[in-house]
């Protein structure tokens, strides 16, 4: 009967996947694997991309090329060997890639972005696409990528030499598991009944010495330092006409007042719970905000008015809202996140004092709950369809919820371009300052002399050797220059302009693998985020200096 | 177009060659390591050595894409070297699988690199490959990653900060008492669970166990003395282990009488909430029904019985391995033993519900097998694109080093905040303080055998370097001061001297007028040539005296940055890490003892290793 097989064995994916599932758990790791992701051009930055996505198992990758693999290839891409030279580059990467995991389906389609755009529409078209994510990488026609349809995610990649730019465009991204620092929310100006009772029964002796029948010293140095924050705000609010502290000032008279009734004559001159209030005054002590990422939601038309079609995150949303309007559940707060940290203390007060804020957070994610399955009914759906554990994990998040609206490639390359552009490129030109605000946005100007170059010339800038660099340049800085008064910018170019020029062009397009590389990190890093709707993607393009060693992020 | 066309055309001719020529070493072929080598490879870096000890393990897949499935248990260096090999047939690789604090990799074998990597994963040989490279004079870049964080550092002597000029966290400890007699938070049952009872019942029992703070006062001397007697009866249990009453047993004693004997000593839970013993048999009839199959449940939190039945299943599949063994020993064999490892279903899951046993006993929280593992195992979240970034920030500042161009070189930090990527920092220049890079420094050549520590100090110490009468002479341990001279007359080899050996002296002169000099690092090469007590000394050096002390700040400089900081809570890794800067010149005037030796058993505690970076 005994047996030596190991009965807790968990299956070899779990393991292989190990110590990813403590960044994004279970759920992260199943919309990876529901994932199907389209890369256009199998460069070496695409093909590090695709790297990165594939060790963490998405469920399928397609590679799209139509060059051949030609001896400079191998230099920079690691996913091309000796005996690909002459081959299809799609079929060779795809190949190569697919070694990296068993788990992850490998496919490709020899021919190019711009042909099957104009052939094969239904592979970019919502509802009929296969593909989930897709990643377009440098070079590309402008007019190709404009045909794409703002409902996928997608993700523009440029690594030409030492720079590099990554453009995000998607639907509305909601993100409720962000991964914020810190969830703690202490509610110390609002305390509720069940908090109130316990400050009163911890510190109804605190002032009292031992001798006249106080605490003694292990209980006066184990009072939770909640408890004495709540305690000597009712003391300080007393003397202060109903007022909490709050000037700077007068937060730290409030600590003085905390330090002058703390113990001094015991082991070590103070008493760490006491010193632990003390520096929690300035975090602490202050109304419970709401975020401006929140109000944001909260305002949202698809917050006030969700229809029968639209994702569970605005119901959610909706009944929040509803919570905090109404005075017999929020009462103008948001549901209460139960985040609690460490302290000194006993443990069973600690115990005690976390279950308060615990089934406070109950509370507020169970009247949540309600007002949701309310909405639902209202609407015709399924009341049942969401589930506590998802309201809990909203509710724990209420402050830190984000939508992102992307806008558009369409949007950016518009011309004349709109205002939203104008004015994001502008402040980004006027802010810029060599030495203390060294901005990338000149190399978003480079970059898009760059693009227009070779969508309207069909070369790459430096490609060619019986071109003059220096007429490559001159050209380049034309276009960048009518770029920028079609904005509106008429002020001085920064000499960061023409370095940028240069570089790009000296690069004649080439990557260099350690370039690819790194912002084959930073892309799929952003697309993980995307996938599995944790963590706050960027909004929408960064822009990468592997000179300095510098990253930018513009909304453009 | 060749293979080195495109690299050529982006990096320049002159970089280009400048790579080509150089001769590289990689420490560490984990997760920065594998992209790391990719990196050097297709930049065509001319020579790169790579060392590391670890072998490859299923767990490391998800990132460390130079291993396969059928790579497992195999040597990370040397599959490394074969798959990245291939890659470009030009550069020369050699791999070492071997542990980097070897006597074979000494200063003279670091003066042959143009330039040091470290890809490592514990803060050890972190401060040794540190102190090797500040030694040979060889530029170090230093990087490390933890989930989304990463951080990368070049460090060369004179120049800049090393890795040592910022004090580095120190790994948590728990007072012995805390983990066997009044354990509060889910941790201690776990620390319980992992080094006394997994270590008395299976593997060595706990006097060799350096996860618990030893130190005892008068106050617990009783207490500790108990305690050992407990471990005692515990350990002897074992005998039963063949008896299928075994998993009864364990749990009758530890979750019974001890807790019994533990709620004896009335002065202890005055002010604590007294523990609960279990009960064997209610729990045992609780648990009738579930099958060992709950352990695979590893992200639910298990309720008593369940954590009943994990825990007598894993006793019957720990007792059973131990019988092997043991069947299988020969004569004149240590006895066998079990040793607890995070990836071993069999040890993880006694651990799992051992701790969770405690817990309840004690009212404490439980926590499932997935958390636990996590705390027992101080496992570190890894991922592949964390790594490349890292790993591609190391060479762009390889660059710089190769240009000579240090004052463009920078520390960047990798933060998971969306508004930016990273943060890159103006290096900063060496810590003056710094008992590691703050040094003078200056080889000789003894046989150890021959020579004593009388003519170290006498020759080359007094006579050569002209230090007098006060000074402190140490290894890893105190070696000679005025009040100690037991062992002038003792050869270096019996001192603990090896081919290789740092020795640092440091000179307490003290008085009116009197500063004195910068603490002074010999390196100690064992020569067999030389037959007698002869030390050679290659130069005369001038040893600087001590940068002037700069006076404390009043405390209230650290509160105010303090507030700065809690004020501020974007402020990121970066500002974290000046807000050290700052504190640092409030801590006590530096310590010779803990100077030099950087704290060798503090890595032995495992529960939270290096804190913020650490990679993989
Ligand atoms: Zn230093």
């Amino acid at each position: 009967m005994a047996s030596t097989a190991p009965s807790g064995m968990p299956s070899s994916k779990e393991k292989k996947y190990d110590r990813q599932l403590r960044l994004w758990g279970a759920d992260g790791q199943n919309k990876l694997e529901a994932s199907h992701i389209a890369l256009f051009g199998a460069s070496a930055a695409g093909c590090e991309i695709l790297k990165n996505l594939i060790l963490p198992g998405i469920g399928r990758f397609t590679i799209i090329d139509d060059k051949k693999v030609e001896e400079s290839d191998l230099g920079v891409n690691f996913f091309l060997d000796d005996d690909s030279v002459g081959k299809s580059r799609a079929e060779r990467t795809a190949a190569l890639l697919g070694e990296l995991n068993p788990d992850v389906e490998g496919d490709y389609i020899e021919d190019s972005f711009s042909n099957l755009v104009a052939t094969k529409p239904e592979l970019f078209q919502p509802g009929w696409t296969p593909f989930t994510h897709i990643i377009v990488v440098s070079p590309f026609n402008t007019d190709d990528v404009l045909k794409l349809s703002p409902e996928i995610p997608t993700f523009l990649v440029h690594s030409i030499g030492s720079t590099a730019m990554l453009r995000i465009s998607a639907s509305t991204r909601c993100v409720v598991d962000t991964h914020p620092d810190t969830l703690i929310d202490l509610r110390l100006l609002n305390p509720w009944e069940e908090l109130s009772a316990m400050v009163a029964e911890k510190t109804k002796d605190l002032g009292i010495a031992e001798k006249d029948g106080g605490m003694s010293d292990h209980e006066h140095g184990h009072v939770p330092y909640v408890l004495l924050l709540l305690k000597f705000l009712e003391d300080w609010k007393a003397a202060h006409g109903g007022n909490p502290p709050s000037t700077y000032a007068e937060k730290n008279a409030f600590k003085d007042m905390i330090r002058n009734s703390m113990r001094m004559d015991v082991p070590g001159g103070s008493e760490e719970n006491y010193e632990e209030a003390i520096a929690a005054v300035l975090k602490n002590i202050r109304a419970a905000e709401i975020s401006s990422h929140t109000k944001a939601v909260l305002e949202d038309p698809r917050c006030i008015n969700p229809t029968p079609e639209c994702e569970t995150f605005w119901i959610i949303a909706h009944a929040v809202r509803e919570f905090m309007n109404r005075d017999d559940q929020g009462a103008g707060l948001l549901p209460l996140s139960g985040g609690f940290p460490d302290m000194k203390a006993e443990s069973s007060t600690y115990v005690a004092l976390q279950n308060i804020y615990r089934s406070r957070a109950r509370r507020d994610a169970t009247f949540v709950h309600e007002n949701a399955k309310a909405v639902l009914r209202k609407l015709g759906r399924d009341p049942e369809l969401i589930t506590l554990d998802e309201v809990s994990l909203f509710t724990k998040h209420a402050n830190f919820v984000r939508r992102i609206n992307y806008r558009t490639i369409a949007a950016e390359y518009n011309f004349p371009p709109d205002d939203f552009h104008k004015k994001a490129v502008t402040s980004a030109l006027q802010s810029y300052n060599a030495e203390w605000n060294p901005s990338l946005i000149y190399d978003y100007v480079a970059l898009r002399a760059w693009q227009e170059y070779y969508s309207k010339i069909g070369q790459l800038p430096g490609e060619d050797d019986n071109y003059l660099d220096s007429d490559i340049r001159e050209q380049m800085r034309i276009t960048a220059v009518d770029y920028l008064s079609s904005i509106g910018y008429q002020s001085n170019i920064d000499h960061r302009l023409d370095q940028m020029l240069q570089e790009i062009i000296r690069a004649g397009g080439s990557e260099l693998h350690v370039i690819a590389s790194l912002i084959g990190g930073i892309v799929a890093q952003e697309i993980v985020k995307v996938i599995t709707s944790q963590y706050v993607p960027v909004n929408n393009t960064v822009i990468f200096d592997g000179i300095k060693s510098r990253t930018s992020v513009f909304e453009f | 177009m060749g293979r080195d066309a495109r690299p050529k055309k982006s990096l320049g001719a002159s970089l280009h060659s400048r790579i080509k020529e150089s001769r590289v070493l990689m420490v560490g072929a984990g997760g920065i390591g594998c992209e790391l080598l990719k990196n050097l490879v297709l930049t065509g870096f001319g020579e790169i050595h790579l060392v590391d000890l670890d072998t490859i393990d299923l767990s490391n897949l998800n990132r460390q894409f130079l291993f396969g499935m059928q790579h497992i248990k195999k040597s990370k260096a040397i599959v490394a070297r074969e798959t990245a090999g291939k890659f470009n047939p030009n550069v020369k690789l050699e791999a070492h699988h071997a542990n980097i604090k070897d006597p074979q990799f000494n200063v003279k074998w670091f003066k042959g690199f143009d330039l040091v990597f470290n890809a490592l994963d514990n803060l050890d040989a972190r401060k040794h490959v540190n102190r090797m490279c500040l030694a040979a004079y060889v530029p170090l870049i230093e990087s490390g990653t933890t989930g989304y964080h990463g951080q990368v550092q070049v460090i060369k002597q004179g120049e800049t900060e090393c890795y040592d000029c910022n004090p580095k966290q120190v790994p948590k400890s728990f007072p012995v008492c805390t983990i066997r007699s009044t354990p509060s938070q889910p941790i201690h049952c776990i620390v319980w669970a992992k080094s006394y009872l997994f270590a008395e019942v299976f593997g060595t029992s706990e006097d060799s166990s350096t996860e618990l703070d030893q130190g005892q006062n008068e106050e617990n001397a009783q207490e500790i003395a108990n305690l050992r007697r407990e471990a005692s009866e515990l350990n002897s249990i074992r005998e039963k282990m063949d008896s299928p009453d075994f998993a009864k047993c364990i749990f009758e004693k530890v979750f019974g009488r001890d807790i019994d004997r533990l709620l004896s000593m009335e002065d202890m839970w005055k002010s604590r909430k007294p523990p609960t013993p279990l009960d064997h048999a209610k729990v045992l009839e609780e648990a009738s029904g579930i099958g060992p199959e709950v352990a695979r449940e590893d992200q639910k939190t298990w309720c008593l019985a369940e954590n009943y039945a994990v825990f007598a299943d894993s006793v019957k599949r720990l007792s059973q391995r131990m019988l092997e063994l043991k069947a299988k020993a020969k004569e004149g064999d240590a006895p066998p033993i079990l040793s607890f490892d995070k990836d071993d279903e069999d040890t993880l899951d006694f651990v799992a519900a051992g701790a969770n046993l405690r817990s309840h006993a004690f009212g404490i929280e439980l926590k499932s097998k997935f958390d636990i593992k996590q705390m027992a195992g101080n496992i570190i979240p890894a991922i592949a694109t964390t790594n490349a970034i890292t790993a591609g920030l190391c060479v762009l500042q390889a660059f710089k080093v190769l240009r000579n161009d240090l004052q463009s070189g920078k520390m960047v930090f990798l933060a998971k905040n969306s508004d930016r990527a990273f943060n890159a920092e103006k290096l900063a220049p060496p810590n003056p303080e710094c008992q590691v890079c703050g040094v003078a420094r200056v080889s000789v050549e003894a046989n150890i055998a021959v020579a004593t520590l009388g003519d170290l100090i006498e020759k080359v110490v007094r006579t050569e370097l002209g230090y007098g009468e006060d000074i402190s002479v140490l290894t890893s341990q105190l070696l000679y001061d005025i009040d100690y001279d037991d062992n002038l007359d003792t050869p270096l080899k019996e001192l603990g001297f090896e081919d290789e050996t740092f020795v640092t002296i440091v000179d307490e002169e003290e008085g009116e007028g009197v500063v004195p000099r910068a603490n002074l690092e010999i390196v100690v090469t064992h020569s067999e040539e030389l037959a007698d007590e002869t030390i050679t000394v290659p130069e005369k050096i001038e040893i600087p005296r001590k940068p002037k002390r700069s006076t404390a700040p009043e405390e209230t400089t650290g509160e105010a940055i303090k507030h700065a900081l809690e004020d501020n809570e974007d402020g990121g890794v970066a500002k974290k890490r000046k807000l050290n800067d700052g504190l640092t010149f409030i801590e006590d005037r530096p310590n010779k003892k803990r100077a030099v030796v950087p704290d060798a058993d503090a890595d032995l505690i495992v529960l939270e290793d290096d804190g913020a970076i650490t990679i993989d």
